[in-house]
């Protein structure tokens, strides 16, 4: 075998180290010239809704990865990339607001939060630290939270739509029972469920709350069953309770349609029960390897690519709100380019003149009439159907159109909850 | 009717499993005097040991049941050596303690297994029974006739066997039975073990109804709670009557109301209960 020499001088062996080094640390040179802008997800990384709360949080990640590469935020000619910062609020008043104010020593410029029960902690500290922070849940408005948006979900406004489904495709049913846990989700949806039902011609005969501490869900099964209903509705009980509640309704023999915000835990549900028992119940969030989501999620930048690097970041942690806190980025990422600024006044103001696409579409700020406050993105919203132990998206609905043609039912079982603007204490 | 026998069955169920923990609790009490907050964690080790025993490893049910009680017993008994003996006359401090392995079960729990609530047991014996019209799991026959049998077993070891008299008489008069020669440390870390492993049991055959985590000992240990001040504090027999009382009476308020209504009125039954007898259903008046 022949022996190569090289024969470099000190001087050309120090231009070629020099020369390599550059090479290689361009990117990351490049990279570092952009600033950073500070997004935080204040979400349960840890109790029961954890399983909520972490697949957001990783889907804000996969989105500003994606975002970064591609060159970041556009900000009056300025680059801007994301980065995403956490906090485990665990769902409890006292340890979200302590992540909120951990937010705003960080200059974390918009927060996201899933809503409900955790969002009651902040909305004092929100307004007065100008906290632009999005939620999943549209009843979290109210006339005083300014800073509050919902831009992508507004749960429970798509139960209607799921309602008018069922009556399309099974017209001779008559009757529902319904459940859900004794909380504000489980109270806020039970009473959007009730409208859908009443609008579109159901009876009521079985419709009870049941505590957060139950642990035998076959009582309150057996109750529902009792009333003999053709469908049965459990709201957006949590996903593990969900799963007790499908396994008894499937052991005690009841035979139909099962109505649920998400069903997050169907594989298990599948396993527990049957392929053909969970055939045909209802639910509002697709999964993004549905061949249709390119064209449902159009306001998503190529929604099937996000599941693949989701897929490949957080293998086999796909779930209903891993896409969420992405929307609610996709929205901000969209005023802040039409605004130019972060500023939480400016920005907001920019966002309701010029409404964002929402993830389903188009949109508009919505909201007033029931919350006291327009900060409701609302567009359309996917139907799913299990096909086959996967949910697949069945029909794409318009919320805020439902709304409007049932307007009056909705009212009047709000109302009963005491959930008007001019009821909440 | 129908709904009428389900609504009998569920509530066995209830009582079954609220009767093993309580029994325990009842038990730790007369033999030790301490009110053992950690028993409701107790039970949730026992959930967790049948998951990972039996699902985790794949070895089944039964393996998962047996590792349970053999886990919780272990548990149970070290808590009393290491913990308890030291404190055996200072009851508030015993009580401090049992708080303090509380919330070290639990966070123990949330660190080995996460906090997703989504490890699932199977059930033994899986499917239904159909009979007349009404459909009953077959676990949940499972459960009552375990609960009976392990009742029974503990009936007998108590009246019949001289570890079950020397542990009556600890509860009776611990000066007294020191003074025959009987080991006051020996006895509590057998009644300690004894106690942890019903629970563990308890968790054991609930794990697959039930959602296992780390905070799921809690409901339980409330109800264990109102149980036995129902009962009378430190009774086993009433600890029993007042677990089948209270789950008969809450699974009924449950499915004719609702269970939030359910546990204001199983207070109110307990509250009631006091008023007209304060020491309980089947407790001893002690003179103050």
């Amino acid at each position: 075998m022949s022996r190569i020499n090289l024969h470099l001088t000190r001087r050309q062996a120090l231009v070629g180290a020099v020369a390599t080094t550059s090479a290689l640390a361009m990117p990351s040179v490049l990279r570092a010239a952009n600033k950073i802008v500070k997004v935080g997800a204040l979400a349960p990384l840890t109790g029961d809704l954890a399983l909520w709360g972490i697949p957001a949080k990783n889907g804000a990640e996969v989105w500003a990865n994606q975002v970064n590469k591609t060159g970041g935020i556009n900000v009056k000619g300025e680059r801007y990339d994301v980065q995403v910062v956490s906090f485990d609020g665990a769902y409890v008043a006292e340890k979200t607001l302590q992540g909120a104010r951990a937010f705003v020593d960080q200059d974390v410029k918009y927060t996201m939060v899933i809503g409900g029960d955790d969002w009651s902690a902040l909305q004092d500290f929100s307004n007065r630290n100008k906290m632009l922070t999005s939620t999943l849940y549209v009843s979290d408005l109210n006339p005083t939270s300014k800073y509050l948006l919902a831009p992508v979900e507004v749960h429970p406004f798509y139960f209607g739509l799921g309602v008018e489904y069922l009556r399309k495709v099974e017209p001779n049913l008559k009757t529902a029972a319904l459940c859900a846990q004794d909380d504000i989700t489980g109270r806020t949806s039970l009473a959007y469920w009730r409208a859908g039902f009443d609008a579109h011609g159901f009876e009521i005969v079985s419709d009870a709350y049941f505590d957060n501490s139950t642990t035998d869900f076959a009582p309150i099964v057996s109750s529902m069953l009792q009333a003999k209903p053709d469908t049965v509705c459990i709201d957006t009980t949590y996903p593990s309770v969900a799963l007790l509640l499908v396994e008894q309704l499937f052991t005690q023999g009841y035979k139909g349609r099962i109505l649920h915000a998400g069903l997050e835990l169907l594989p298990d549900m599948v396993a527990r029960t049957s392929k053909e028992f969970m055939e045909g119940s209802i639910a509002f969030f697709p999964r993004f390897d549905d061949p249709n989501i390119n064209a449902s999620a159009n306001g998503f930048s190529d929604a099937a690519g996000f599941y693949k690097q989701f897929e490949k970041q957080f293998p086999k942690q796909w779930n209903n709100t891993s896409w969420e806190f992405p929307g609610c980025l996709e929205v901000w990422k969209q005023g802040v380019e039409t605004a130019g600024t972060f500023e939480p006044d400016d920005l907001l103001a920019s966002l309701k003149a010029n409404p964002p696409k929402h993830i389903f579409g188009a949109a508009r700020w919505w909201g007033k009439e029931l919350f006291g406050i327009d900060n409701a993105l609302v567009g359309n919203w996917p139907i799913v159907a299990v096909k086959n132990g996967s949910v697949e998206i069945v029909e794409i609905g318009d919320q805020a159109a439902w709304f409007e043609a049932h307007k009056a039912i909705v009212e009047k079982r709000f109302r009963e909850e005491k959930l008007m603007p001019d009821q909440k204490r | 009717m129908q709904f009428l026998v389900e609504t009998v069955l569920n509530s066995a169920m209830a009582s079954a499993s609220t009767a093993l923990v309580v029994v325990g609790l009842a038990l730790i009490f007369g033999v030790m005097r301490i009110e053992n907050f950690a028993h409701g964690e107790l039970y949730m080790v026992g959930a967790y040991a049948t998951w990972l025993f039996g699902t985790s490893f794949g070895a089944g049910y039964w393996v998962g049941f047996a590792a349970a009680i053999l886990v919780t017993a272990v548990l149970g008994a070290a808590i009393e050596i290491l913990l308890l003996r030291r404190l055996r006359n200072n009851p508030m401090g015993a009580l401090i303690v049992t708080i303090g392995v509380l919330l070290i079960l639990q966070t123990g729990a949330a660190w080995f297994f996460g906090i997703n609530s989504n490890l699932l047991v199977d059930a033994p014996v899986s499917g239904v029974l159909s009979l007349g019209g009404f459909n009953m799991p077959w676990h949940r026959i499972v459960v009552i006739a375990a609960a009976v049998l392990i009742l029974t077993a503990l009936t007998v070891i108590l009246r019949t066997t001289k570890f079950g008299w020397a542990l009556r008489a600890v509860a009776q008069d611990k000066d007294a039975a020191n003074l025959q020669g009987i080991s006051i440390g020996r006895i509590s870390m057998s009644a300690m073990a004894l106690s942890a492993a019903l629970a563990g049991a308890a968790g054991s055959l609930m794990a697959p109804i039930v959602r296992i985590s780390p905070f799921m000992g809690q409901p339980v240990i409330i109800t264990a709670f109102i149980v036995i001040i129902l009962g009378g504090i430190g009774s086993m027999e009433g600890a029993i009557v007042a677990a089948v009382i209270y789950s008969t009476f809450f699974t009924f308020v449950s499915v004719y109301f609702d269970t939030t209504i359910a546990n204001v009125a199983g207070l109110c039954l307990m509250l009631a209960v006091l008023i007209v007898k304060p020491s309980g259903l089947m407790g001893k008046a002690q003179k103050v």
